[in-house]
C-alpha cells in the first residue's frame, strides 16, 4: 500500500525495484522457454513492471483504504479494471491466440467477465465477513 | 478526485487513439493494432502508479533523480513495445532504450535544476 504523506524507507524503496526486477526477469524466463526471439523476450520483459505500476496505479483511484466502503457498482469496477489489466499483461506476454483479433477479444471479454467477477464475489464475501466482525 | 478521472480518462482515451492510429499508419495487422491500443491504455494507469510515489520521491535530490529516471524508462518502454518496428533487432532496442532513458531524464533533471534556481532568486 502507498502512502502518500509517509516516507518510504530505503528496504521499501530497494524491494519495490527489486521485485518489479524479480518479476521482469520471470517474465523474460517465461518467454525464453516458450522458443520466442530477443526481440520478444526483451519487449515482454519491459512490460513487466508496466503491469506492476499499472495495478499501482489502479490503486491510485480506488484506495485500499476505502475497500469496506465501496459501493457495489465502484467495486465491480474496481475488479473489473484489475482483471482488464492482468488481461492485456496475459495476452500480450502468453499470446495465446496469435493473429487471430476476433480470438483475441473474446479471449479478454471472457477473461475480464470470469476474473473480474470471480475477484467481485470473493471482495463480496470479504466484506460480509467483515461486517460480522464487527 | 473526479476532476482527475476525466483527466486521466480523456488522456488515456486520446493515447489509445493515437497509438492506434500510428500503429495502423504504420502497417500493424490488426491483432497487433489491438495490442498497440491495450498498452497505451495500460501505459496510462502505470504512469498513476508512478505518480503515487513522487511525493515521496520529491523530498531528496537521490528520490528525484530515481523517480526521473523511472519516469523516462516508463515512457520509452512504452516507445520500445507500441511504436518502434521490432525489425529493429534485440541490440538496437535495448541501445534506444538506454539512451533514450538516459536523456530523457538527465533533460528531466536539468530542467527542475534550473527551475528551483530560478525560483530560489525570485
Amino acid at each position: 500500500m502507498i502512502s502518500r504523506e509517509k516516507p518510504m524507507s530505503k528496504n521499501a524503496v530497494l524491494q519495490t525495484y527489486f521485485g518489479a526486477l524479480l518479476f521482469a526477469t520471470a517474465t523474460g524466463l517465461f518467454v525464453w522457454f516458450n522458443g520466442e526471439d530477443g526481440v520478444a523476450i526483451f519487449q515482454k520483459s519491459l512490460l513487466a513492471p508496466l503491469y506492476l505500476l499499472a495495478t499501482t496505479g489502479l490503486r491510485h483511484f480506488f484506495p485500499r483504504e476505502q475497500d469496506h466502503r465501496r459501493g457495489i457498482l465502484t467495486m465491480l469496477e474496481y475488479h473489473a479494471l484489475e482483471a482488464a489489466v492482468l488481461g492485456v499483461f496475459l495476452l500480450i506476454v502468453i499470446d495465446p491466440l496469435p493473429n487471430d483479433l476476433r480470438g483475441q477479444i473474446l479471449y479478454f471479454c471472457l477473461f475480464v467477465i470470469v476474473v473480474g467477477g470471480a475477484n467481485f464475489a470473493l471482495g463480496m464475501l470479504q466484506r460480509s465477513r467483515h461486517g460480522e466482525n464487527r | 478526485m473526479r476532476d482527475r478521472i476525466v483527466s486521466a480518462l480523456t488522456g488515456g482515451i486520446s493515447l489509445t487513439a493515437a497509438t492506434v492510429l500510428l500503429s495502423w499508419f504504420g502497417g500493424s495487422d490488426t491483432t497487433e493494432i489491438f495490442h498497440h491500443g491495450l498498452l497505451a491504455m495500460m501505459y496510462c494507469t502505470a504512469i498513476q502508479g508512478l505518480s503515487s510515489f513522487s511525493a515521496v520521491a520529491l523530498q531528496s535530490p537521490a528520490g528525484t533523480a530515481l523517480y526521473l529516471v523511472a519516469n523516462a524508462a516508463l515512457f520509452t518502454a512504452f516507445l520500445v513495445l507500441a511504436i518502434l518496428p521490432s525489425e529493429l533487432g534485440v541490440g538496437r532496442q535495448a541501445l534506444f532504450f538506454l539512451c533514450t532513458t538516459a536523456a530523457l531524464a538527465g533533460v528531466g533533471f536539468a530542467l527542475l535544476v534550473y527551475v528551483e534556481r530560478r525560483r530560489r532568486e525570485f
